[in-house]
């Protein structure tokens, strides 16, 4: 498999750059970024052979997918431009930063019958898939709502200090898609309708970097998420309320802790135990250090896979579709002040 | 002597009524048995969803009603329970769709709180004697229970679903000796069939109410409450020996230990439930010493 990647940013130097150059049977065949001097030295860095200052002509080469890791705002047109090319498509999330922009790529993406990913890397972690089987399997009973969490620092220690991250839609667009993923995938419906409040907690950050979004569901099921760049803290955690109990899902430290009845002295220290003995194990492994940039070669492979077995991606343009609908009207109703219904996007 | 038999079939409640058919007549078949009516003893233990496995689940009792209506034609069905010290089942049938699948099958809700009752003599281990509603002593007696661990018990199957027969409400005062409590409830009433249904059933050490939902797809039957709740004891990885209620029921003479399995075999069917023993642990000791205390 060829791959171009377009963008060297962040994403492309910390996650799919050496993840690709770690998969066999890969080969990044060219890099594009408008910043020329850094798609040079990124390369340089991981012998990619070409680099191009404009990413149709990475488009116009012989590759079989593409990666866009440029900033969000360009996803679509990127998306757009390498289907017409005949090229499959991974894209970083969010898909696109509307749902008009989202329905470009999904008509492009059905005339050409290529396939587009997403990057919801956060799907790989065990603890993910361990907890949506748990819950398939009814151990939650019926799942009535969601109460998730996203807590990270503002990009900008150890990340390329891009002003794109402050001006698109902040927080709602840089770490929500990740969490509004994970509970799509939970609740396993489309989104109805959503009801934002979103602040600038720094003052005159200029963007959201502090916000509540209230999805309600199709099947019925609500959910609050809160992300913020404000808290200080680093966490992606989700609790699943059910009418058989509920289950606490800390993603970053790949654990999950399931309540039924009352709550004992033995359950908490079985939940301090189980907690610690998963965090000793992601580190000796090595993963809690890179987080879950570790799941891109993961989400790569599967990708890859997915091409060459012609089946579906996952996740696919259905799961980007709805985070991108989630995103766009959480963003109108923390400006406006009101419930934004998704069909009306 | 003949053995028991105890039929064990896998299930879900989109064909539950296919394989209650099978597991029915692999454990010897409903007859009325001369009886003019049936009573169905259905598990409403507490305010919990159908999909919690705590109590009986409507499609379990629709299926059943249904099978009954093929084989025993126009005989008056009642389905009856008891108040309970948390719970209100006149509430509980009508919250959780009951009532249009009694409509359905012409079948009557009766509370047996609220039934007429008359004193039994039975000379058992708590109780000299027992109320016992009369309608239960004029029907054939159907024990349609749940699949479940339990706090103080650790099973609760078709005896301790029979022990909800008894019509005084707060049976929360019987705790003390439960075990002994259960085995005169099924001295004075016992079933005439029992099935478990166990597709979703209960785990963790809070139940019968408040315990992990398990998707385990079984359906237990017999005509022996000993027999079906030894077989289920098994099929929850405990030994019936070391159940209280089980091992006193068989001493009491109701019914037998000794039973063929049919239909799925035991390795096949028996998982873990999640019954820790460590959590179950103090509520051992609690009940050693206030029985030490007691004495």
């Amino acid at each position: 498999m060829r791959v171009g990647v377009v963008g060297a940013g962040a994403i492309a130097t910390k996650a799919h750059i050496p993840a690709l150059s770690s998969l066999e049977g890969v080969e990044v065949a060219g890099l594009a970024d408008a910043d020329l001097s850094k798609a040079n030295a990124l390369a340089k860095k991981y012998k990619i052979a070409k680099t191009y200052k404009d990413y149709k002509d990475l488009l116009r080469e012989e590759i079989d997918i593409v990666i866009i890791c440029a900033p969000s705002s360009l996803h679509a047109r990127i998306a757009v431009d390498a289907l017409v090319e005949g090229k499959h498509v991974l894209v970083e999330k969010p898909l696109a930063m509307t749902v008009s922009e989202a329905d470009q790529i999904r008509d492009q993406a059905r005339n050409t019958k290529l396939k587009v990913g997403v990057v919801f890397n956060y799907r790989y972690y065990p603890a993910v898939s361990m907890a949506l089987a748990k819950i398939r399997e009814g151990r939650v009973g019926h799942v009535t709502s969601i109460v998730g969490v996203s807590h990270t620092r503002p990009p900008m220690m150890g990340w390329a200090p891009s002003a794109w991250f402050y001006s698109e839609g902040g927080v709602i667009d840089d770490f929500g898609p990740h969490l509004f993923d994970l509970t799509t995938l939970i609740a396993n419906s489309d989104p109805l309708r959503v009801t934002a409040v979103g602040r600038d907690m720094a003052g005159s950050m200029g963007c959201v970097n502090q916000a509540q979004v209230f999805t309600e569901f199709k099947n019925g099921i609500s959910a609050m998420s809160d992300v913020s760049w404000m808290v200080g803290t680093r966490r992606v955690n989700s609790t699943i309320y059910g009418t058989g109990g509920d289950m606490f899902l800390d993603v970053i430290c790949n654990f999950t802790r399931e309540t039924h009845g009352e709550v004992t002295p033995m359950d908490d220290l079985r939940y301090l135990l189980g907690r610690s003995s998963s965090i000793t194990k992601l580190a000796r492994s090595g993963r809690l250090f890179f987080g879950a940039l570790y799941y891109h070669r993961t989400l790569i492979q599967e990708f890859i896979a997915s091409i060459e077995r012609n089946q579906p991606p996952s996740p696919g343009l259905d799961d980007g579709v709805r985070v991108v609908q989630i995103c766009q009207a959480a963003r109108i109703s923390a400006a406006e002040g009101r419930c934004v219904s998704i069909d009306d996007l | 002597m003949s053995k028991s038999k105890v039929a064990v079939v896998r299930s879900e409640y989109y064909d539950f009524l296919k394989n209650l058919r099978e597991a029915v007549d692999l454990a010897g078949g409903i007859g009325p048995g001369g009886k003019r009516s049936v009573a169905i003893k259905v598990n409403l233990c507490d305010c919990r969803p159908p999909e919690t496995g705590a109590i009986t689940h409507p499609a379990s009792l629709d299926c059943l009603l249904e099978y009954l209506r093929e084989t025993l034609g126009d005989l008056p069905i009642y389905v009856v329970e008891s108040n309970a010290t948390m719970s209100r089942p006149n509430l509980l049938i009508e919250w959780f769709g009951f009532t249009r699948i009694l409509k359905r099958w012409n079948a009557e809700w009766h509370n047996l709180s609220e039934e007429r009752t008359h004193k039994k003599d039975i000379n058992g281990r708590r109780f000299r004697s027992v109320k016992v509603p009369v309608i239960l002593d004029e029907s054939l007696v159907i024990n349609l229970s749940k699949l479940k661990t339990h706090s103080l018990t650790k099973i609760s199957c078709s005896l301790k679903n029979q022990y909800g027969c008894i019509p005084f409400s707060r049976k929360i005062r019987f705790h003390k000796f439960l075990d002994d409590a259960i085995v005169d409830a099924n001295v004075a009433m016992p079933p005439d069939f029992c099935i478990v249904d166990g597709v979703i059933a209960m785990g963790g050490t809070q139940g019968p109410a408040l315990g992990v939902p398990l998707h385990k797809r079984l359906l237990v039957a017999g005509k022996d409450p000993v027999a079906v709740d030894s077989a289920c004891a098994r099929v929850m990885r405990f030994n019936p020996y070391f159940i209280g209620h089980i091992r006193k029921a068989w001493e009491a003479g109701v019914g037998s230990r000794n039973y063929e399995l049919l239909g799925q075999k035991l390795e096949t069917v028996s998982s873990d439930f999640e019954f820790s023993r460590l959590d179950h642990l103090p509520l051992r000791v609690a009940r050693i010493v206030r029985r030490w205390t007691r004495a």
